[in-house]
């Protein structure tokens, strides 16, 4: 059939990364990455998914495929491995998969180099679109491959937990990206002291940090507003179960926006559903074998608002 | 209306998080999740207010409500002078506008970025005296005033100066070649244009 060939992709135009994470564990990281994999792969565009969990690899589970022995981890520890000739094929025309490793490598072996070269390559990875599945937690690798990505995506649960781990998780990433900016202009451990003391200096937060950084640093204030300004966070909810919990990605949209001063995008959310779980224990790809799922569709949207960089509106399921 | 008020009300708007075609309709139920989003017993706000004092909470509780009320009033005013654009025209779909244009941010030349005044500036906010610099470097008070009013005349020659600067950085936590680079640039283009006289 003539309409499952990918549209030929032209080397010369880089794949757009995406990257998701939430800083919990159990939010749907892994079914989220592969389900929007099948989505973009099923509208004829060249998709790679790389598990990136070094730690809790699962994402070939999810997509019925065997564990590769050409997985991430050989890219860690065998300095000439090629990141292109770790894909492995799924069952899904166009869509391409680099596996984590469960006998992981410890992420003190994850080099600064290395992973330098790792964020360069996923972009020349020949694919239209590279969507990587991150773990949890805030470790320096997890944070460094979220910043570098095109798209930044969120996942959050409507539990206060989640929730929780997700604030965490935003303030690490935003202070990761202000001291790797700051770095490059030679403030970086002043600015580590700053915080490192704030209560000296009457600092409560990273808004403050900020503040303070733009107030008295003063030719610092362009360069944060060009590297703050342009930085959205995209926002996903996942099991919501009734209106208050779609409503999660407009609220905290909000809190980020008048707390932090971090703009937020709400692309969407994907309804409570024993499909998915189903999935999973059968080990069929959902996007494939739920087609006529509610969730389904709704992460359709999902992934046709992150295309298009659009959102729900705040109103959304209201009268 | 007026430009300025316009813009007064764009303002207004993206406090409630709208764009500029919003209905009343769309304000009313804006401001109303949002009072409920920022009330005292908000469950979402629990993990953040660690980090925030109340005062915060009650300031974006204020400019939810200034900005509704004065939102209201224009509204009221508009339906007045043209009562067939009242509130039935509810047709605006979830504008793009919302993700506009960036502000353009001033290009910042940051070639000049160390300059005496701003190195002054950032010792000063974080607390550190020049004495104490002088203490810990042996670089003299007077020296250290001169560098950073950029009165190039009281300075050293360059191999000197680059001492001092590397020292002076150092103390406040910068990033030594950074201020170096940046400060002998400003100092070879004055002594360029002020050649001591004799030579």
């Amino acid at each position: 059939m003539s309409n499952r060939i990918a549209a030929p992709h032209s080397p010369a135009r880089e794949a757009e990364v995406w990257a998701v994470a939430g800083g919990k564990g159990g939010t749907g990281k892994s079914f989220l990455v592969s389900s929007m994999g099948t989505c973009l792969a099923r509208k004829q565009h060249k998709v790679v998914l790389v598990d990136f969990d070094l730690g809790g690899a699962n994402l070939h589970t999810f997509l019925n495929v065997a564990q590769s022995r050409r997985s991430l981890t050989r890219f860690f520890e065998d300095k000439d491995a090629r990141l292109e000739d770790l894909v492995v094929p799924t069952e899904i025309d166009n869509l391409g998969l680099i596996t984590g490793d469960l006998e992981s490598v410890s992420p003190e072996s994850v080099t600064f180099s290395r992973k330098g070269k790792l964020l360069r390559h996923l972009a020349k990875l020949d694919s239209r679109y590279v969507l990587v599945d991150l773990g949890a937690g805030c470790h320096p690798n997890i944070l460094d491959t979220f910043l570098a990505a095109d798209k930044m995506i969120t996942l959050v649960v409507p539990e206060i937990t989640s929730v929780e781990n997700m604030y965490h998780f935003i303030k690490s990433v935003l202070y990761r990206k202000l001291i790797m900016t700051l770095k490059d202009y030679g403030f970086k451990d002043t600015a580590r002291h700053v915080w490192q003391k704030r209560e000296s200096y009457g600092i409560r937060n990273l808004r403050e940090f900020i503040d303070y950084l733009r107030r008295n640093m003063t030719y610092l204030e362009p360069i944060l507003d060009k590297e703050l300004g342009g930085f959205t966070m995209h926002l996903a909810v996942n099991m919501a179960r009734d209106s208050q919990d779609i409503h999660l990605g407009s609220s905290l949209k909000s809190i980020f926006d008048k707390y932090l001063g971090l703009k937020a995008s709400y692309a969407g959310f994907i309804t409570y559903d024993d499909a998915v779980w189903r999935s999973v224990r059968e080990r069929r790809p959902f996007m494939l074998h739920f087609l006529s799922s509610r969730s389904s569709k709704e992460i359709e949207i999902l992934v046709d608002n992150l295309v298009h960089d659009r959102e729900i509106p705040p109103s959304w399921g209201q009268p | 209306m007026s430009a300025g008020s316009k813009i007064g009300a764009d303002r207004d708007l993206s406090v409630l998080e709208l764009g500029p075609e919003a209905t009343l309709a769309q304000v009313k139920s804006a401001y109303l999740r949002l009072k409920k989003l920022y009330s005292s017993d908000s469950p979402l706000l629990s993990p953040i207010a660690h980090d925030f004092p109340e005062e915060k909470r009650l300031k974006i509780l204020l400019e939810v409500e200034e900005a509704y009320q004065r939102l209201l009033a224009r509204f009221h005013v508009e339906t007045a002078a043209f009562p067939s654009a009242g509130e039935g025209t509810s047709s605006s779909a979830p504008s793009p506008s919302e993700s506009g244009p960036a502000p353009e941010t001033k290009s910042g030349t940051t070639e000049t970025a160390f300059t005496g005044p701003a190195l002054k500036k950032i010792r000063e906010s974080l607390g550190i005296p020049l004495q104490a610099i002088h203490q810990a470097t042996k670089v003299r008070v007077e020296q250290l005033e001169a560098i950073e009013a950029e009165s190039f005349d009281r300075l050293p020659d360059e191999t000197y100066l680059r001492i001092q600067l590397k020292e002076y950085a150092g103390h406040l936590l910068l990033n030594p070649k950074m201020v170096i680079a940046d400060y002998l640039k400003r100092y070879a283009y004055w002594k360029k244009t002020h050649p001591l006289p004799g030579r």
